[in-house]
């Protein structure tokens, strides 16, 4: 029994009152279509970005128009560094490798389109100082099947997960905002001499994961996992900061979503904490764009619309940065 | 400097000593009921001095003793004249007869308060026949819909009581019922408002120029008067329509020296859709399996007054209201287990309650023939209470009883003690003076939840805010006051003070009005207001739920204040047609709307997380020409306005920090208002709205993701909130009633029809989108904009019997 079943009967009731709906021509104001430029930079890559077209919300077209034909322009601290050179399928890629610490600008220009401008910072990495795990714990998970009256246990099928707690300790810059993400991998070692890696859920009750669902919640499902992996410094600035997260029911495997039986033994498991530090204008193309992402179909009637961040001038996009620090501890 | 101080203290102390005078003073009534009248005229021709009566019906009237001519008037009776020779302090109660000619009169400024010659501008008394004659939905008359029709009030959306003046928020009007502030005022979502239009007696709109005694709320004020009952006679009425039945009655009670006024009124459709229901659930399948069920939605009201006359002093007053809107749904179902085995029941319950208490205990006293007292207590409930169980049970032993609840319970109590006195030392000024404390207890929502499963220890847990208390505390004066012949003022100050949280929040707000007549039936008005405000509606401001919460300030959300200018000029035609055009300019300080993505559905996050705090601003211009006397007589409106806003505080930024219209921002604003008495049989009567489409945000363009996760559609593009303009609304609605005397009374029939050309006017639109048959029988999907529309052409009809 959910909350949602208040919100079913009170969208049935006001169902009886929408008697018709229509069809209406779009009477708004033309519509031009804009350039939309995206480019999240590292450290580590050359700069590479690239270019679309955006579309009207009534065109039917299936897939967005790639811009092969534009001059793009890479510029540092004011200075031209260079230009981008199409690679096709509407990117462009220079040979400039990014700092920590460049003020990086991206121009382009295409006819027919209102020439677009954007810059962003790349960022410096916020140092892991320390992972620590505890209340390691292995289980299995056993499948059930219904007999006809109840549901039963079948112990020969089961699903391996592993739950710990963690504590990740890093150290905040001081004097500015910092906005990271946290990411979490699993690496698997077999008995076959392969390995696998992937990224794992965690939970947290960190006050700095301030939820940005928009559902519910009350009564839910336990989650184990957080809704949003993003978080500022508003609450640690300039701290040496220890983080704690929870991950449980990791299934773990060659196939983690498969039984037991048919992966190999694990032969040993590593986790890898990723904290990346954002540029304050992808941290909020992504808080924007998680909070558009969380209002499902129900509640849109109910929900004040959600305008997603772009710090593309004269056209839509997103340029943004971020810097890794990747720490990594086995799990026993 | 001191010369100028000198002058003004001067001049309005010369009022207190002026020797050789007396005073009359007394109650206006309506002769057949007794019923006070208020806002009527009374003036001493000799000596171009007059008053009107306050809001109980009082006046007072200072005068040199001589002999006087004391004219007496209020619309749609017939004047009187009282000529008598005056040597001391009298007491005249006058009684004015209903007038046959003039009793269509319509919609009308009382001609000393709101008129050419008052000093009160951006106000409107709507007499309650015109708001009875207006054609409605389903025939309901209903009061706000009516003022809906006046310049500067907006409709909100399509077919329901939303109230937008002036380019305020929906949370900014203070709706007083009898003097006493009502929290929520729809009934079923919004369609229908809580005023019972038998039950009422007075309504007078504020939209600016706010005298001093009137504050809490930034864009206006509406104040209901209900009738105190007639003390000669029994009366009343019965009226069934399409969608309730309602009934009132008055008279005296016991004696002539106390009476009463009832009304009720109830929709009855889930009384009807029983015998379906029982009928469906008797319907029992061959496997066994048995259901009964019930259910339905209605609303009420229960209106009623006691009014009793202890002495030519003291008089005593206790009214009530009560009205909820009621969803409820019980379906019990049995069925069996393992071949008849055994018999499990599951019963499933839903009771969703919302509304309103109102109870008020006023006393009012004639202290001297210059001074009247009221005293008001009062108390005010709104609840919005949800209750869903569910409880499982069977005689199989292998199966688990369990039973689970869950509450969601939302409201505000308020305790309320007023003081206010009227002081009339002379013809030229009218000093009002109170104070006013009230307790709050807010409760911004919780939930409740039990659940009992077998064995296993009960659950039992509370989530949600916790109940907020505060204090209000009121105090104002204000004094309405000549300055020569031509310039009439009222100078107020209203003081304010809320205690929350261990915050205490205050103000001083002044409050100017000034009249100049230019001639005798031309004058221009200006008022200047300040207004504070110490709650909050929160709203997702499409329609009005009843899950729309009203909450306090706090620590962090801080009061609303406004300021707001108005200039407007004046003109009384001979013919009995008022003209008036208004300009005002606004602002609004912390008023609060939901961020991006937030929803009241979301208890995780506590109110103050999801709201941000920022301005507005509004402007425009104001025409209103009306009809008021002979067989024809209605109004046009006319409205331009704009309304925009900016939120732009660190943390708080919506749109970006940038200005954006505000949701009703409309642009114009027409309405047109005839009734037409063809004889004492027949009466007809029409509106026609149009109005400049609301705005809307809809996402104009997609474009690509940089993350493949989120792609197919793309990310959708929001260049600004309230970015696309719904197309136009306009209606015609058209009214007529046939009347015939009958042995005991009048019958009348109401026949209605709303939209009458049945435009599909904008409820919500969204893109959406259609499949369309290809030559090759397959199908392709197409996007589409969409419009819902929920009102098309609907004719009713309403039986009355008056008695």
């Amino acid at each position: 029994m959910k909350y949602k079943y208040f919100l079913y009967i009170a969208s049935l009731f006001m169902a009886f009152l929408f008697s018709c709906e229509k069809e209406i021509e779009f009477k708004g104001d033309e519509v031009k279509t804009k350039l939309v430029l995206n480019s999240i930079l590292t450290p580590d890559s050359v700069v590479k970005i690239h270019l679309t077209e955006s579309r009207f919300f009534l065109n039917n077209e299936r897939v967005f128009k790639e811009i092969n034909n534009a001059t793009v322009e890479l510029w540092k601290d004011g200075n031209k560094i260079e230009n981008l050179s199409n690679a096709g399928s509407g990117y462009y890629t220079g040979t400039y490798i990014p700092k920590e610490g460049d003020n990086l600008r991206i121009t382009a220009s295409c006819q027919g389109f209102d020439p677009v401008e954007c810059s962003t910072e790349i960022v410096i990495p916020s140092p892991v100082i320390s992972v620590d795990t505890m209340n390691f714990r292995e289980d299995r998970q056993y499948s059930t099947y219904y007999d006809g009256n109840a549901f039963v246990i079948d112990s020969s099928v089961y699903y391996q997960t592993i739950n710990f707690d963690m504590d990740i300790t890093f150290k905040d810059p001081t004097d500015i905002a910092n906005y990271y993400a946290l990411n979490l991998y699993l690496k698997i070692y077999f008995s076959t001499g392969d390995s696998t890696y992937y990224p794992i859920g965690f939970n947290s009750d960190d006050m700095v994961f301030q939820q940005t669902s928009n559902e519910m919640g009350f009564l839910e499902d336990d989650r184990n996992y957080l809704r949003s992996n993003l978080f500022s410094d508003e609450l640690l600035d300039g701290k040496e900061y220890k983080l704690k997260v929870k991950a449980y029911n990791i299934g773990i495997g060659k196939n983690p979503y498969a039984p037991e039986y048919e992966n190999p033994d694990v032969i040993g498991k590593e986790v890898f904490v990723e904290l990346q530090s954002l540029s304050p204008s992808y941290y909020r193309f992504r808080k924007t764009r998680e909070a558009g992402y969380n209002v499902n179909d129900i509640m849109e009637y109910f929900t004040e619309p959600v305008q997603i961040y772009s710090n593309v001038k004269g056209g839509i996009g997103i340029l943004g940065s971020y810097s890794s620090s990747v720490y990594h501890i086995p799990l026993k | 400097m001191r010369k100028i101080f000198v002058t003004i203290l001067c001049c309005f102390f010369s009022c207190f000593l002026q020797a050789q005078n007396c005073t009359i003073s007394g109650y206006i009534m309506d002769e057949k009921s007794n019923e006070t009248l208020i806002g009527a005229s009374v003036f001493e021709s000799s000596l171009n001095k007059g008053v009107v009566s306050n809001s109980f019906g009082f006046y007072s009237l200072t005068l040199p003793r001589g002999t006087v001519e004391i004219h007496c008037s209020y619309v749609g009776y017939v004047p009187r004249v009282i000529k008598f020779d005056l040597s001391k302090d009298t007491i005249l109660n006058v009684l004015l007869n209903e007038s046959n000619v003039l009793q269509e009169v319509v919609i009308t400024a009382s001609p000393q308060e709101i008129g050419v010659k008052g000093t009160q501008m951006s106000a409107i008394n709507v007499p309650i026949t015109q708001i009875k004659a207006v054609p409605s939905l389903l025939g309901e008359n209903d009061l706000i819909k009516a003022l809906q029709l006046l310049p500067g009030v907006q409709a909100g959306t399509e077919g329901f009581t939303g109230f937008y003046v002036r380019g305020g928020g929906p949370d900014e009007n203070l709706f007083l019922f009898d003097g006493v502030p009502l929290y929520d005022i729809n009934h079923l979502g919004g369609f229908f408002s809580v005023f019972n239009a038998d039950a009422v007696k007075n309504v007078t709109l504020y939209k600016g120029g706010f005298p001093a005694r009137f504050g809490s709320r930034l864009s206006s004020v509406l104040d209901v008067r209900m009738n105190d009952g007639n003390n000669k006679k029994l009366h009343g009425n019965i009226g069934v329509g399409l969608l309730s039945a309602k009934a009132n009655l008055e008279g005296p009670l016991f004696s002539k020296k106390t009476t009463f006024n009832i009304s009720a009124r109830r929709t009855y459709y889930d009384i009807l859709a029983q015998p379906l229901l029982a009928y469906i659930s008797s319907k029992n399948s061959d496997d066994g399996y048995k259901s009964k069920n019930s259910g339905g939605y209605y609303f009420y009201d229960l209106n009623a007054k006691i009014s009793h006359k202890l002495s030519d002093k003291d008089r005593l007053y206790l009214s009530f209201y009560l009205g909820d809107d009621v969803i409820y749904a019980n379906v019990t179902e049995d069925y069996p287990e393992r071949s008849d085995t055994y018999r499990k029941t599951n019963k499933m319950k839903t009771d969703w309650n919302w509304g309103n208490f109102l109870t008020v205990f006023r006393w009012n006293r004639v202290l001297n023939n210059k001074l009247f007292m009221n005293a008001t207590a009062h108390f005010t409930r709104y609840r919005f209470d949800l209750g869903v169980s569910n409880a499982f049970t069977s005689d199989d032993p292998q199966k688990t009883n369990y039973d689970a609840n869950i509450k969601y319970k939302s409201g505000i109590l308020d305790y309320s003690g007023k003081i206010e006195f009227d002081y009339t030392p002379n013809p030229n000024h009218d000093i009002k003076f109170g104070a006013n404390y009230v307790n709050h207890t807010f409760r911004p929502g919780v939930f409740v939840a039990a659940s009992h499963e077998g064995d296993t220890t009960p659950l039992d847990t509370v989530v949600g805010d916790k109940n907020i208390s505060a204090h209000e505390v009121i105090g104002y004066v204000e004094d309405n006051f000549n300055i020569g012949s031509r310039i009439k003022a009222n100078l107020g100050l209203h003081y304010s003070a809320f205690s929350v949280q261990g915050k205490f929040y205050h103000s001083l707000q002044p409050r100017v009005s000034v009249r100049t007549m230019l001639k005798e039936n031309l004058s221009v008005k200006a008022g200047y207001t300040q207004m504070s405000q110490y709650i909050h509606l929160l709203s997702n401001n499409t329609i009005s739920l009843p899950t729309d919460l009203w909450v306090p300030v706090t620590r962090r959300i801080e009061p609303m204040k406004s300021h707001q200018v108005a200039l407007g000029v004046f003109y009384n035609l001979k013919n009995g047609v008022d003209l008036s055009v208004e300009g005002y300019y606004k602002t609004m300080d912390n008023i609060i709307e939901y961020k991006d993505g937030a929803t009241f559905f979301n208890i995780n996050t506590g109110w103050e997380d999801k709201v941000s705090m920022g301005r507005g601003w509004a402007y425009g211009l104001e025409l209103l020409v009306q009809k008021t006397v002979g067989k024809t007589t209605g109004w046009i409106g006319y409205t331009w306005a704009k309304s925009e806003r900016l939120f732009d505080r660190p943390g708080q930024e919506i749109n970006f920090g940038k200005v954006f219209p505000a949701k009703y921002d409309r642009r114009h604003d027409l309405s047109l208002v005839v009734s037409h008495k063809l004889s004492d049989k027949i009466d007809f009567s029409g509106t026609w709205v149009y109005s400049t489409g609301d705005c809307a945000t809809l996402g104009l363009q997609n474009y690509y993701s940089p993350d493949d996760y989120y792609n197919g559609d793309g990310l959708t593009y929001i260049d600004q909130r309230n970015n696309y303009r719904k197309p136009a609304y306009h209606r015609l609605d058209l009214g007529v009633n046939f009347h015939k005397k009958k042995k005991h009374g009048t019958r009348t029939w109401n026949i209605s029809v709303y939209n009458v050309y049945n435009r599909n006017n904008p409820f919500f639109v969204y893109s959406g989108s259609k499949g369309i048959r290809l030559p090759d029988g397959t199908y392709e999907s197409k996007k589409t904009l969409k419009q819902v529309s929920i009102f098309p052409i609907i004719p009713s009809i309403t039986y009355i019997y008056s008695f």
